[in-house]
Order: C-alpha cells, then sequence, then structure tokens
C-alpha cells in the first residue's frame, strides 16, 4: 500500500478530489503494476468520470511534458512511486 | 531537420492534420531540445488551437 506516499505537484482542485485521486492512485497500484501505465489511466479515468462527471483525461508516466487547457478546479499532477500522473478535465470545444 | 521521421502510432485524424501534427513536432526540435518537453508541448498545443479551434491537449 502506498497511501501517503504521493506527491502533488501542481493541483487546482478541491481538497477531497485531490485526496480521490490520490487514493485511487494508490488504489491502482495495489491492482496494476507501475509497468501498466495505461491500465492505470483507465482505472483512474474511468472512476473520475464515474464519480466526478464525464470528460476527464488522466497520463500516466515516467517522464513526460505537457501543455493542456483545463477546466477551472480540474487538474492535478502528482507523483506516487516512481510514477507521474496528469488528472484532467478539458474543456470542451465551443 | 527532423522532416519525414516520425512514426505514427494510432491516429483518428484527417491526412492533412497528422502532416501539421508532425510537421509542427519537426519545428519544435530544431527550436527546442529534446530536454524541454514542456516547451514543445506548449509550442504544438498553441499553434493546434490557432489552426485548428481550441481545446487541444499536448503531453
Amino acid at each position: 500500500m502506498l497511501e501517503g506516499k504521493a506527491v502533488i505537484g501542481e493541483t487546482d482542485m478541491l481538497q477531497t478530489m485531490q485526496q480521490d485521486a490520490l487514493n485511487l492512485a494508490s488504489k491502482a497500484l495495489d491492482f496494476f503494476d507501475v509497468t501498466e501505465a495505461t491500465d492505470i489511466a483507465r482505472f483512474i479515468k474511468k472512476e473520475f468520470d464515474r464519480t466526478h462527471g464525464p470528460g476527464w483525461q488522466c497520463i500516466v508516466g515516467t517522464d513526460f511534458g505537457s501543455f493542456v487547457t483545463h477546466c477551472c478546479g480540474c487538474f492535478i499532477y502528482f507523483c506516487i512511486g516512481s510514477l507521474a500522473i496528469l488528472l484532467f478535465r478539458g474543456s470542451p470545444p465551443p | 531537420m527532423l522532416e519525414g521521421k516520425a512514426v505514427i502510432g494510432e491516429t483518428d485524424m484527417l491526412q492533412t492534420m497528422q502532416q501539421d501534427a508532425t510537421d509542427l513536432a519537426s519545428k519544435a526540435l530544431d527550436f527546442f531540445d529534446v530536454t524541454e518537453a514542456i516547451e514543445i508541448a506548449r509550442f504544438i498545443k498553441k499553434e493546434f488551437d490557432r489552426m485548428h479551434g481550441p481545446g487541444w491537449q499536448c503531453m
């Protein structure tokens, strides 16, 4: 169990939602190995779509740069174990 | 110049738009070093927002 080991890089998200993200990542790492990045991303994204409404995007990896447009209050970037995780709700096209 | 060296993994995009993406990545690598991942992502995303409408994401 990796609870308490996540390190938040940047966030624009309510504390409770942040905690949901970290808990889900920890739970994902009980089910999946760190090499199963896509499965971890799917797990987190699908659960966030279910619990916080649709439209979430999740990127999991060890080394990536990103530049995204996100909805207000729907962004978190954190590290857990050897993985970096980016989770955000993308802004819908006008 | 890295034109023509990109390898497409998966796509759901018109050929012309695919070409825009690979051209921009190549152009970004003329401006930035491979270690400047965020700058490269910013460059590509902002240009796509400009050319193809807002809301693009780049990792």
